[in-house]
């Protein structure tokens, strides 16, 4: 894991095709912008998480039976 | 072949219904082979359940819904990564399903829109994609309060009225 700071116009690079650059700070909010191939999914942290938590959540189903749906 | 599932028993699975998750699940990332099993239901042309048991650990199993049985509106637009990761296409079009989550009690079911499942059933790959879009979340309520639960009723389905 790297840790390190950057002030707004500086950049980060992630391996050759990705780059960070902060692009602004403004009170507790940081934009940033992302240079990165479009087959690279990029997702806000806490939409990732909330999937990890929904799969985890529903890795443990009770013992239920399927309902019989009449449609 | 022979698999093991603690809520499902011992079951007979063939390669057909084995598919290969490149890059696991979210939360699961090292669970790579997942057996497919829908339910059967006689009086259905299409399931709309299914189970999803990891073929490595028997205490693992999902519930899957179809969700265009309970959102006919629902869409979704696969973007190119992971077309490319799971060589799917126009010409190969995937079989969609969401993991559903079941806390106490079935009528409160709920399913994830927002991160659905995809299955290449040419060549047995899947994975999760979440979705880029607001409209959906992790929780959907599946059934309405007007919605009939059966589990052995008489048919209003055959009628056989003259």
């Amino acid at each position: 894991m790297l840790v390190l700071s950057r002030k707004i116009g500086e950049s980060i690079w992630i391996g050759d095709d990705i780059v960070l650059r902060i692009a602004d700070v403004k009170g507790d909010m940081v934009r940033i912008a992302i240079d990165a191939p479009k087959e690279i999914k990029i997702y806000r942290g806490e939409i990732y998480d909330a999937i990890i938590e929904a799969n985890k959540v529903a890795a443990m189903p009770k013992d239920i039976t399927l309902p019989k749906i009449k449609k | 072949m022979k698999i093991s599932s603690t809520r499902l028993g011992e079951l007979e699975v063939v390669q057909e219904q084995i598919f290969f998750f490149p890059k696991g699940l979210p939360g699961f990332p090292g669970e790579r082979k997942f057996a497919f099993l829908p339910e059967e239901d006689e009086s259905e042309d299409k399931p709309m359940f299914a189970y999803l048991q990891s073929i490595s650990n028997p205490a693992l199993t999902f519930i899957l819904v179809d969700p265009f049985a309970f959102f006919p509106a629902y869409e979704l637009v696969i973007d190119d990564n992971t077309e490319l990761v799971l060589g799917i296409s126009g010409n190969n079009v995937p079989m969609i399903w969401t993991i559903a989550t079941v806390k106490d009690e079935i009528k409160d079911m709920t399913v994830n829109l927002l991160a659905p499942l995809l299955f290449n059933i040419n060549e047995n790959i899947a994975g999760q994609m979440i979705l880029d879009d607001s409209r959906y979340t992790t929780k959907h309520k599946v059934f309405s309060a007007e919605e009939v639960l059966l589990e052995t009723e008489g048919g209003e389905d055959a009628s056989t009225e003259s």
